[in-house]
């Protein structure tokens, strides 16, 4: 860790307005042409703020106004029917146009702006719906800034007022590394999520599943989300509570069944009585929170589903089922996730993708 | 352990290959080369021109070492290479480390991303590592890598030898043998013309351009006033903190635009290609801004990083197969990349570096009997693209290069390989020094 004292990172709010409109007026000065030519007009342009915060908002904007690469397909079709041998006048460059846009079925001038347009930085700028408001570009950025933190950090701290079930759910759902206990008020729920700089491997794959999180807090009207980050060696930290301008959560989409719906549906076809996301447990301070119930014949045994673990992790949490008095606890485990068990107890069942109903049975016996 | 009478073994003992290679007769200079290194007891760097066949040289040691080995190569591109050039002469199946494969073998070709991530599982098991392009050991190849393999054979490649010691002579050893292109220009390298194209830039051009450098120039030469030692990096980070010095960078930014595709370029390029319609052509330009204003301009295919692995062999085909005949890239077709037989290069930007001006120059090497490439530089006049063209030129080597340096008053050099014109002095000198005598 280094000595000197973590430096806080800045949002964005409404002071941000101005710099953000004269970024969008190069944006409406840039229209038609590549995005490079835009990029370099915002680098010259004398925005007095700094690079990075300049950086993030370039970002949102990707993000708003479809600055990312898309339809290589057509684009790759385009440039095999127009690109070959070079035409010296412009007369051919036209007829080329022409023939393309004969076989495609669209005009000339379609034909040049498909070209490139599956290249982030020689695509044409357009905004398809418009002008965006300063104020959804600094949202972006804002989700863009936080998830960045989340992905460099070591811990983070994410306290809710209201009902955290869902939450505590999508942490779950997502595989985290995560204590939960109640705030010290009786009204907050904490989460202690490990960030991926605390771990050895997947840290990658850890940080998107932590970023992942961030859009959802834009729902809540009370929270705090308090993390320290390190940027190559230079300590940061960031804490976040309403108000703050993020994007709105998307509306929710049919959500893709998790290792715990499966596994819930073929136990009951093997016709073991289930029950899905039981009431959480306390455990002293801690709460934990199991996906299933299973009952067979008299016993009933608390069934939780880890995404990401550590050995230390896992015996944790056998200990805290314990302490809260629930001694049939199986903890079905992600292989591909987890850095190395060696708790030679029958509580753990490991799996790759899905878990196997007769493993479990057997775990059972 | 000692004490207990315990001797621990150090030894690399890895597997021994079959005698089943059919390697091709190398030329003298590969055979000198493979000789040089044997004889510096397996370690050292080999430094041949681009298209001269190091990758031979590298299986013929491979072969004659019969130990298990290890190929790094910086690209995906050179990996599928060496893979196919290993296959042809070994029947057996050869690993692949990178690109999506993760498949070891006792010959084995890596990236240099996936030996860093192999390294430590593999360190025992190869004789023999091959590093490809090895100028970029300490760099891009990290000498972690090198550290990790305990192979004790160790064998470098590369066109462009760094300057002796640092990370390359530590881990690969010393140079042991190298040649330069006019050395084998004619021999095992094609003949060529380098045709220097003096570029005079328009009056507003001209304008803009002296404006732009002044305002450069004012702030650069205070600071660098100011601190007599003052580096490139250290001018930016300077600047970039006031006003005036952002603008400074802006203008530099500009001139450097302006230099880099100006009208007469464009009408030299559009000249170009018109009078060498059909041949196969590189153009070489300075940054992906000018490729793709070339692209959009001539519709001719440009190669840069943002295109894709299938997209670019789907090209590279079409220019092997003669159905396109000019690829435009600024750096991608320099190194690290199987580029097709091409007779023409044209060079309308680049920077001062003489390593990654022979790596250009080498693609339009590839010998054919009866073919003499020409590789035109477009400079503009009166700006500091003459200085680099001195500079880089270097690279070239000046004592027994074959390359005629010929400049026609027009600026465009001969019409046909039989043309041999003596060179204009006074466009000569517009551009650069002769680097040799006209063949």
């Amino acid at each position: 860790m280094s000595a000197r004292a973590a430096t806080e990172l800045r949002l964005f709010d409404a002071t941000d307005a101005a710099w953000i409109g004269a970024v969008l007026d190069l944006v409406e000065r840039s229209l038609g042409e590549p995005w490079r030519v835009l990029l370099e007009r915002i680098e010259h342009a004398h925005l007095r703020v700094s690079p990075s915060r300049v950086n993030t908002i370039v970002c949102a904007l990707r993000r708003v106004i479809g600055g990312r690469a898309d339809r290589s397909r057509i684009a790759r079709k385009v440039r095999s029917l127009v690109l070959g041998h070079p035409v010296l006048d412009r007369d051919a460059r036209d007829a080329r146009l022409a023939a393309a846009g004969c076989v495609l079925g669209i005009a000339p001038a379609e034909v040049e702006t498909l070209l490139w347009v599956d290249l982030a930085k020689e695509r044409p700028v357009t905004l398809p719906n418009g002008r965006p408001r300063e104020a959804v570009l600094a949202a972006f950025a804002n989700l863009d800034r936080i998830q960045r933190s989340v992905r460099r950090a070591r811990a983070v701290r994410l306290r809710v007022w209201d009902d955290a079930q869902d939450l505590v759910r999508t942490v779950a759902r997502y595989g985290l590394l995560a204590k939960i206990s109640r705030g010290t008020d009786g009204r907050s729920t904490v989460l202690d999520v490990t960030g991926p700089l605390a771990l050895f491997h997947a840290t990658t794959v850890y940080g998107r599943a932590l970023a992942a999180l961030v859009p959802l807090l834009a729902d809540r009207t009370r929270f705090a989300l308090d993390l320290h980050c390190d940027f190559n060696g230079h300590q940061r930290s960031l804490h976040v509570e309403p108000p703050l301008l993020l994007p709105a959560v998307p509306a929710s989409r049919q959500r893709a069944p998790s290792i715990a719906d499966y596994l819930a549906r073929d136990l009951a076809d093997a016709g073991h009585h289930v029950e899905r996301e039981p009431p959480p447990i306390a455990s002293g301070e801690q709460l934990l929170f199991p996906d299933l119930i299973v009952e067979r014949g008299a016993v009933r045994w608390w069934v939780e589903v880890v995404g990401f673990s550590t050995a230390e992790y896992l015996a944790h949490k056998l200990a805290s089922y314990r302490e809260s008095g629930i001694r049939k606890v199986l903890l079905c485990v992600d292989s591909t996730r987890s850095e190395g068990h060696a708790i030679g107890v029958g509580s753990i069942i490991q799996f790759r993708r899905r878990i196997d109903v007769r493993d479990f049975e057997r775990a059972m016996q | 352990m000692a004490d207990i009478g315990v001797r621990p073994a150090d030894s690399v003992q890895p597997k021994r290959l079959a005698d089943a290679w059919s390697v091709p007769t190398l030329r003298w200079y590969q055979e000198t080369a493979l000789a040089r290194w044997q004889a510096a007891g397996h370690r050292g760097v080999i430094a041949l021109p681009t298209g001269s066949g190091k990758t031979l040289v590298a299986i013929a040691a491979i072969a004659r070492l019969g130990m298990a080995a290890l190929c790094l190569v910086p690209t995906r591109v050179l990996l599928d290479q060496w893979a196919r050039a290993l296959a042809a002469c070994w029947p057996h199946p050869i690993g692949r480390l990178g690109d999506g494969d993760h498949h070891v073998a006792p010959i084995t070709v890596a990236t240099y991303a996936s030996a860093v991530s192999w390294a430590p599982r593999l360190g025992d098991r190869f004789g023999t590592v091959v590093v490809d392009e090895a100028h970029h050991v300490g760099t891009w190849c990290p000498s972690e890598v090198l550290e990790m393999l305990a192979a004790p054979a160790r064998l470098g490649l590369t066109a462009t030898p760094p300057s002796p010691g640092g990370a390359l002579g530590q881990r690969i050893g010393p140079v042991v043998y190298s040649l330069e292109v006019g050395e084998l220009t004619g021999d095992a390298l094609a003949e060529y013309d380098v045709v220097g194209v003096p570029i005079t830039l328009g009056d507003d051009e001209h304008e803009r351009y002296r404006s732009l450098r002044k305002r450069f120039s004012a702030v650069y030469s205070e600071l660098a006033h100011a601190n007599p030692d003052l580096g490139w990096n250290e001018f930016v980070r300077i600047a970039s903190r006031s006003a005036e010095g952002r603008r400074a960078l802006e203008a530099w930014r500009g001139s450097r635009a302006l230099m880099a595709y100006p009208d007469g370029k464009r009408a030299a390029l559009r000249e170009l290609l018109g009078r060498h319609a059909g041949s196969r052509t590189l153009v070489f330009t300075g940054d992906n801004a000018t490729a793709y204003a070339i692209a959009r301009e001539l519709l001719v295919v440009p190669i840069t990083h943002e295109i894709g692995r299938v997209e670019r062999a789907q090209v590279l085909d079409r220019f092997r197969s003669g159905e396109i005949s000019v690829l435009v890239s600024s750096q991608v077709l320099d190194e690290g990349f199987d580029v097709p037989d091409a007779d023409i290069a044209i060079i309308v930007g680049g920077t001062a570096s003489p390593r990654r001006h022979v790596q250009r120059v080498g693609r339009v090497l590839r010998p054919r009997p009866g073919k003499r490439a020409i590789v035109y530089e477009l400079a503009v006049q009166e700006t500091k693209e003459v200085e680099y063209v001195q500079r880089r030129r270097g690279g070239l080597g000046e004592t027994r290069a074959r390359a005629s340096i010929i400049a026609s008053a027009s600026g465009l050099g001969p019409r046909s390989k039989d043309r041999d014109p003596a060179p204009s002095p006074a466009s000569v000198l517009a551009v650069g020094p002769a680097i040799g005598g006209a063949s």
